[in-house]
């Protein structure tokens, strides 16, 4: 898919995943950026969120019910130490392997998300 | 085999009085060095020993920055890795040695108050703190300031020493993890800076002090110097080792009369760890560095014999099973991602699959990863994903063809 | 004319007020309850229960101030303010201004939601069982409409609308956060083991 590239916003999507109760409202809001799993908990697109879709992340992390989602800036995690991840044997994308990662920004309409999902109670 | 935290009497000779400690290792520092152990553990490199490996003198660094005396410090001796006993035989057997190096950590960090976190079920180790510390209190010397010790007892369960977790079970009872941020280091007891650290870590500090960061360096085989503990099973004499970092596989298994073929796979840094197998696999230094530049981890010092003769798939699927059993039950796609596991990686070792059940667990140990609050997940899919690696020939055998290469029969449920 | 004008007016806008609240309730369970599909997305109800209640201030204001102002009612800011002091049907007027308070409680706790202690958010936002049900004998009490078809009419489909949404919620009480454990505490180990055994 050709597109300008995106910009990036410095910003990035934090989850509480103790509060995170799979209501799916952010994946609904933000579909290039969130996806939901086979049990309905998200997978979140690895990165900063591009420019373009800042709004709409705020509107998801908004929209959340039990409020688990938040924007934060992506250099304020940075300085502070974290201990390096535990064993690093299994590829730790947040999004499953083979799903696109942010999209660039659309020059015109963006198609429309095709109803696929499954009803998961 | 070099000794340094483990020198003096054996471990089975049970814990080392203050006064045998004091004669074999002599006096503390005073005040003038103590107040440049934080760079002197800088340079000596020390790497934390409860599984993430994190610099000691940064994360030291980091708290002392932020507390303004009312720091907390945390001995880390839950130890709930069931193959891990390093912790427990430690505090045992050299509890003054622990105790000295939680002592020296809170004055580093400006703390009034610390905390030993010992597992419930780890009788014998926390005995052996309870009496030391009374030792402690009856023969005060001057050398370090007072500062009230509690013991904290969560239940033994493998997420109970997680640092949040920690942090949580001596604010509340709750052993466990929570969300981070704020880590400890920025909020942990009490709303207090909080460092926590594994007992290992703080023993080797202890010398450290005492003997310099030079001395330290003289250990070390490869990139990463010092000795370290690990705990080794699979052969004839399994048990407590301290090594050299960089000493290889190979040299742990001589050491420990492993029977088994070289080669043959081998567990490394405990359920949360990952399998490595193959001619070269033996040849591995258990180096921290050089382990993450092959994939795998030194993780807490577990070196496990798997032997030619255990189902891999088995085994795998049993600590599958164990792991999702110690879920905290917070987070959705570690409670429902690592019952799948479980569940399909059962099937399968015991010759009941289902069509699609291999193809599923090589997903999820792929996008389980990262998901939960803490690293529990992560630790059992990276395990699963090596398993899925190193087993491969099994695994496809179980799930295509219901038969066990290892027991040369059909798979079936051990009995 | 103009003197029935207010009380028209304080009548109609308290009539609409109830039917913003009850929607508001009714998107509230529907939001706890997961209630979605394929033309009705999940944000939906959220959205609707936090614009509805916004909107329903307005109509709330209005309703309060013409109720006052109006010289038949002889109704004073007092009245409207302090619970059962109004000579005007005072139970009935009292239901209200309690009813009115909870709301603002309500309003206010939910603005300021991401900025407060979760369990007191959670602790006033359930003093809506109260508030609802208020508001509703508010209206069919103090009012002269109780007993026209029309007013019947509204009552019962408010009755019925969270009615029927509570009876939701409940039946779907143990979403995925009773799950979680139940999930944790099963062996499939041992499950499958014994299956195996049995074969």
């Amino acid at each position: 898919m050709s597109g300008r590239r995106a910009l990036d916003s410095g910003l990035r999507l934090e989850i509480d995943r103790i509060a995170c109760d799979a209501y799916g409202t952010c994946a609904e809001l933000l579909p290039e950026g969130i996806d939901l799993d086979e049990w309905g908990y998200p997978i979140v697109a690895p990165g900063n969120v591009p420019l373009h879709l800042v709004d709409h992340a705020k509107r998801a992390v908004d929209a959340c019910p039990v409020l688990a989602m938040r924007l934060v800036r992506a250099e304020a995690s940075a300085s502070v130490p974290i201990p390096p991840p535990a064993p690093v044997l299994a590829v730790r994308p947040d999004r499953t392997e083979g799903t696109p990662p942010w999209p660039p920004r659309p020059q015109s309409r963006a198609p429309k998300r095709s109803p696929e999902d499954r009803r998961r109670r | 085999m070099t000794a340094r935290l483990l020198d003096g009497p054996a471990p089975s000779a049970g814990a080392e009085s203050l006064g045998d400690h004091r004669a074999r290792l002599g006096d503390l520092p005073g005040r003038t060095e103590r107040s440049h152990l934080i760079p002197l553990l800088d340079s000596a490199g020390l790497l934390g020993r409860g599984g993430a490996g994190f610099p000691v003198g940064r994360k030291w660094g980091s708290v002392a920055g932020r507390a303004k005396g009312d720091a907390v410090v945390l001995a880390n001796g839950a130890e709930g890795e069931p193959l891990s006993h390093k912790d427990r035989v430690l505090m045992a057997s050299r509890p003054h040695l622990v105790i000295d190096g939680l002592e020296l950590a809170a004055e580093a960090v400006g703390a009034r108050r610390a905390v030993l976190y010992v597992g419930s079920e780890h009788a014998q180790a926390r005995a052996a703190l309870e009496r030391a510390l009374a030792e402690r209190d009856a023969n005060r010397s001057r050398t370090l300031p007072r500062i009230p010790v509690s013991v904290a007892t969560p239940p033994v369960s493998y997420v109970a020493g997680e640092e949040s977790a920690a942090v949580h079970f001596v604010n509340a009872g709750d052993p466990r993890p929570t969300t981070v941020p704020p880590r400890p280091f920025e909020k942990g007891v009490g709303g207090k800076p909080t460092l926590v650290q594994n007992v290992e870590s703080l023993a080797h500090a202890a010398l450290i002090a005492r003997f310099g960061d030079a001395w330290y360096r003289e250990a070390g085989q490869a990139a990463t110097k010092g000795t370290a503990l690990v705990t080794v099973t699979g052969g004839t004499r399994p048990g407590v080792l301290e090594i050299e970092l960089g000493t290889t596989i190979g040299e742990v298994a001589q050491w420990a009369g492993v029977v088994a073929g070289e080669g043959s796979p081998v567990l490394l840094g405990g359920y949360f760890g990952g399998l490595v197998a193959g001619a070269d696999a033996w040849g591995l230094p258990l180096d921290p560095a050089v382990l993450r530049g092959h994939g795998t981890a030194f993780g807490a010092g577990v070196v496990a014999f798997m032997g030619d003769e255990t189902c891999g798939v088995t085994t795998t699927a049993r600590i599958m099973d164990y792991m999702a059993g110690s879920s905290a039950a917070q987070c959705g796609p570690c409670v429902f991602g690592l019952r799948s596991v479980a569940d399909a990686s059962a099937r399968v070792a015991t010759g009941q699959p289902r069509q699609d059940d291999l193809a599923r667990l090589r997903g999820w140990s792929q996008s389980i990863a990262g998901r939960g609050a803490c690293r529990l997940p992560d630790g059992a899919t990276g395990l699963l994903a090596s398993s899925l690696r190193v087993y491969e020939a099994d695994w496809a055998s179980h799930q295509h063809h219901r038969r066990c290469s290892v027991r040369r029969g059909a798979a079936r449920a051990a009995s | 004319m103009f003197d029935q004008t207010l009380w028209f007016v304080a009548r109609g806008s308290g009539i609409v007020s109830l039917l913003m609240v009850t929607a508001s309730v009714c998107f509230g369970l529907l939001t706890v309850a997961r209630f979605w599909h394929e033309s009705w997305p999940r944000f939906f109800n959220l959205e609707m229960h936090r614009r509805i209640s916004l909107l329903a201030i307005v109509f709330n204001v209005v309703h309060i101030t013409t109720a006052v102002l109006d010289p038949f009612a002889k109704l004073g800011w007092s009245s409207a303010l302090v619970p059962f002091i109004s000579a005007y049907r005072p139970i009935p007027v009292a239901m209200g201004v309690v009813s009115m308070y909870l709301f603002i409680a309500l309003v206010i706790t939910g603005l300021l939601r991401s900025r407060m202690p979760q369990g007191l958010w959670r602790a006033i936002h359930w003093t809506s069982y109260a508030m609802w049900p208020l508001a509703l004998a508010h209206s069919f009490l103090s009012g002269s409409d109780a007993g026209s078809l029309w007013m019947l009419a509204i009552g019962g489909v408010s009755l019925g609308a969270v009615g029927a949404c509570l009876l939701f919620r409940i039946a779907v009480w143990d979403q995925n956060r009773g799950r979680l454990d139940d999930a944790v505490l099963t062996s499939s180990w041992e499950d499958v083991t014994r299956r195996g055994r049995g074969r």
